[in-house]
This record gives C-alpha cells, structure tokens and sequence, in this order.
C-alpha cells in the first residue's frame, strides 16, 4: 500500500462515519487490523459521532410511533424473511444460475421449444423459413436486450451490496481461516500453536512462494454475513473457486480469477447467520487445493 | 430532550440482552430512552414527518433483529444507535436525493434557560459548544457529510472544494471533537 498513514486514517473516518470510500477495501482491513492507533482512531470518531447528535435541535417523537413499532414486532419475523428472499442483491447474486451440469436435465424452457419444433416440422417450408427468421431476428434482438438488462442489474446490486459493506465495515466482527496448501507441512503445527499467528498477518511462508491465504467472516450490525478470502502464490491467470462447509454441506461460495502477480480475492455476502466452518479454495484442474478451519481460539472474534 | 446515558453501561448492556432475548418491554423502554434522540436526529436529516417515522421504525425493528451484534465492548449504546439511525436515514436521502438543512439553523441562538439544566441539555449544549469553536471551514464539511448525509465527493463539489480537503478537514474536525468531548468525561 504506497499510502501515507494520514490518507489511510482519512479513508478510515470515512468508514467511521459511514459514507462511503473509494480505496481498496483489503488493504485498509488488513492495516486496521494491524494498526493500534487506527482502531483507536475508529472508535473514537464512531464515539464522537453518536454524541455529536445531541447537537441537533430536540423534536419529540410523533405520539403512536411506539406503539406502531411495538405492533410491528409479532409480524416481524416473517417480514424478515420476505426481506431476505426479494431485497437485496444477496439474495439474487447466490440465486444467480450455476453452469449447467454436463449430464443434468434440460430444463422445462427447452423441453418446451423442443415441442415447438416438432409441431413446425409439419407446417408448409414457407411459414418454417418465414417462422425460423423472425424468430432468429426476435432472439437476436431480445437476447441483446435483455443481456444488457441482466449486465446492468448485476451491477447495479453488486455496487449497492459493496456500498453496503462499506458502511458496515465500522461495525463489525470477524472469525477468521487460515488457508494453507493442502500438502503444507506447517498446516497442523500452525493449527496446534495458535498463538504463533500474529494478528491475522497471512500464514505460512510468504518468502517460500507456496500458495497461502485467509479467509475472513465479517458481520455487520445486523443479519448480514461477508466472507471474504484472499490468497496468494497461485498461478497467474487461472480461475478458483471458493468452497465453504456449513452445516456438514460443502457449497460453491464464488469464483475469481488471479492476478498477474499470483493474488487473488472474492467477497461474498449472505443474508442470515451462515456458520461455515471450512472454507476451501480450489483450483478448477484440482492442482492446487487451499484449506482452513475456523479457529475458535486464537483467531475468534476480535476486539478493538 | 436529546438524552444521554444516566444508567450504567452494565444496565444497558442488560436491556440489550433482554431484547436480544425478544422482551418487547426492553425495546419500549431502549425507545422511551434513545427515542427522543434518534427522531431529532432521523428529522434532522431527512425532516420531519413519514421519513422520518420509517426511519425511526426501521432502527428499532433493526435493534429487535439484531440486539445480539451489540458489543458493549467495542462501542457505547448510544454510538451504535445513532450510526443505524445515520446509515437508515442516508439510505432514505439517497432514495429522494432530497437536501437537508444546514447546522447552521439548529445552534442555539441565546443563552441556556434554567430547564436545561437537566443532564441532556448539558451534553447537548457541551456538544454544541464543541462544534462552534470548530473553524467555520471545518463546521461547514461535518454538516456537510454528517448531518446531510452526503458523500466526500458530494461534499466536496458541493462545498468547491478538493475530495482530499474534506476528507483532511472531517479527520480534524471530528479529532478536536473528540479531544474535548473526552476531556470533559463524555468518551470512555
């Protein structure tokens, strides 16, 4: 990071106060997490920003306001889950349709035009040829819009869930994997000595080249989960993808491709307490399997 | 009427674990005290009225989901109720992009009347006594990003200035703050 601690504690209020920032959110967890006086910083801007609105002129609350809230609370559990299924992005990134396996059923959709074609087969040649080109027109034309549609929806929710993060990220808890190579020596000593982590500093060897990484689980104030995984020494180029076990069930979480320098990093937001216990990162041809246990010691929840 | 803690942070953190515990008397009792606060607050930035109603409904049903997040020992009650109440309040500003009003119109004109001696308006008025010996440069980008919820980059083309000199003058304002609220006992 070639930034000066003074930006880096300027992009820091900003997360205190909640708005926004535009930095590289890896790189300010990681010193934050590493820097005394920046918690420090965090927490006394966070302080001073709740007491700063009892400067604001007093207007009582509109009388029935209590009452509408307290009435609220008997319905509120099923609010919360209409919440979960159609808010946000979460919901709607994780819903977002996998690769198709090789040897899967067709979906309904097919089967259903596959039925529209035999029914064609027997309609003069004419209407076939005239049939057949409106229709290759109408796709063209409406797969191109609609791509356009899905492109610009997946980021419109993938900006609202990052300027989301962000402004949770002043308040927030962590667990934290070590993601090591499964062959790595050092994996179970380092898993039996905990205390020889320091903060949660990448593990391993970074000097010896062999692939290493964390993974990190954050929590915001309310129901929101973020995993977030970075690794390194990974060969250049090459696309992984990130596993993680909840519940005895291991599940695909995301995928990324790594940088030119062997890095890479994915987040991932869930909606509702999700407790993923393992959390794998693997190479598509398998070379390379990265794997972490949480760690209910050493590397639990952190206090700032 | 803005009220500060007079119960210990024990006891706060005791009312949290009732609600965490779904005591619906818990959350009457976090809305008799925090109430007052967060609605000025929710009005202040998005004004008074349905905003600010949804806004308050939306912390406190936020509160009863989630009172186990809450670590007292990361931060005060008040800190954390008061950044929900912000980040729901920005979050409706942003869906009308409606401005709010500047500080300027909520500092006290005259002196202090004998009924604000309570310990509320003690805070309130330490607070504010805090904010105005802010430089008026510095005063101006709190408002700016605090109260009317926008954005350094907002601010700063609002206010015709650099991003970097918003994000320098918020540092040191929210410092020299911090520096007399906590020599004055307010921060733990």
């Amino acid at each position: 990071m070639n930034r000066t601690h003074q930006e880096i504690q300027e992009e820091l209020t900003l997360w205190a106060l909640g708005i926004a920032p535009d930095a590289p959110l890896p790189g300010l967890a990681e010193h934050l997490a590493n820097c005394g006086e920046c918690r420090r910083l965090v927490r006394e801007v966070y302080e001073t920003t709740g007491l700063l609105a009892s400067a604001v002129k007093p207007v009582p609350p509109p009388e029935g306001l209590k009452e509408k809230i307290l009435g609220r609370l008997g319905t509120e559990g099923q609010e919360v889950q209409q919440a979960g299924r159609s808010s946000t992005s979460v919901d709607r990134i994780h819903s977002l349709p996998r690769e198709p396996g090789p040897r899967g059923p067709l979906p309904a959709s097919h089967k259903t035009k596959r039925g529209q074609t035999e029914a064609v087969r027997r309609t003069p040649w004419t209407w076939l040829w005239g049939a057949a080109a409106a229709i290759f027109v109408f796709g063209l034309l409406w797969g191109n819009i609609s791509l356009n549609r899905k492109v610009q929806r997946q980021e419109e929710e993938i900006t609202a869930w990052v300027e989301r993060y962000e402004a949770d990220f002043r308040w927030l808890r962590s667990a934290e994997y070590l993601l090591v190579q499964e062959s790595e020596p050092a994996f179970s000593a380092l898993l039996a000595a905990p205390a020889e982590i320091p903060g949660i500093a990448p593990v391993g060897d970074p000097g010896s080249g062999a692939p290493t990484g964390k993974a990190t689980i954050y929590t915001a104030y309310d129901d929101r989960f973020y995993l977030i995984v970075w690794v390194s020494g990974l060969l250049p180029g090459a696309t992984y993808e990130v596993w993680a076990e909840s519940a005895g069930a291991a599940s695909r979480i995301a995928s990324f491709a790594v940088d030119e320098r062997g890095s890479g990093s994915v987040a991932s937001p869930s909606e509702g307490q999700v407790a993923w216990t393992r959390v794998e990162v693997r190479g598509i041809d398998e070379t390379v399997v990265l794997r972490g246990e949480l760690r209910p010691g050493g590397l639990g929840p952190r206090g700032w | 009427m803005s009220s500060i803690p007079s119960r210990s942070p024990q006891e706060e953190e005791e009312l949290v674990r009732r609600i965490a515990l779904r005591d619906e008397r818990a959350l009457a009792e976090l809305y008799d005290r925090y109430a007052p606060l967060l609605y000025s607050l929710a009005a202040r930035m998005v004004g008074e009225g349905e905003t600010a109603e949804e806004v308050l409904q939306d912390v406190f049903l936020s509160v009863w989901r989630s009172a186990g997040s809450w670590d007292a020992s990361r931060s005060s009650l008040r800190a954390w109720l008061v950044a929900i109440t912000r980040h729901r309040a920005i979050d409706a500003l942003r869906r009308r992009e409606r401005p709010a009003v500047p500080l300027a119109a909520d500092l006290p004109s005259g002196a202090v009347g004998p009924d604000e001696a309570a310990l509320s308006a003690v805070l309130s008025q330490e607070v504010r006594a805090a904010l105005a010996e802010l430089p008026p440069e510095f005063r101006q980008v709190l408002d700016t990003v605090y109260f009317a919820g926008l954005t350094h980059r907002e601010a700063a083309e609002r206010l015709g200035i650099s991003q970097g000199t918003v994000k320098s003058r918020l540092r040191l304002a929210l410092e020299r703050l911090g520096r007399r609220l906590s020599a004055r006992g307010y921060l733990r």
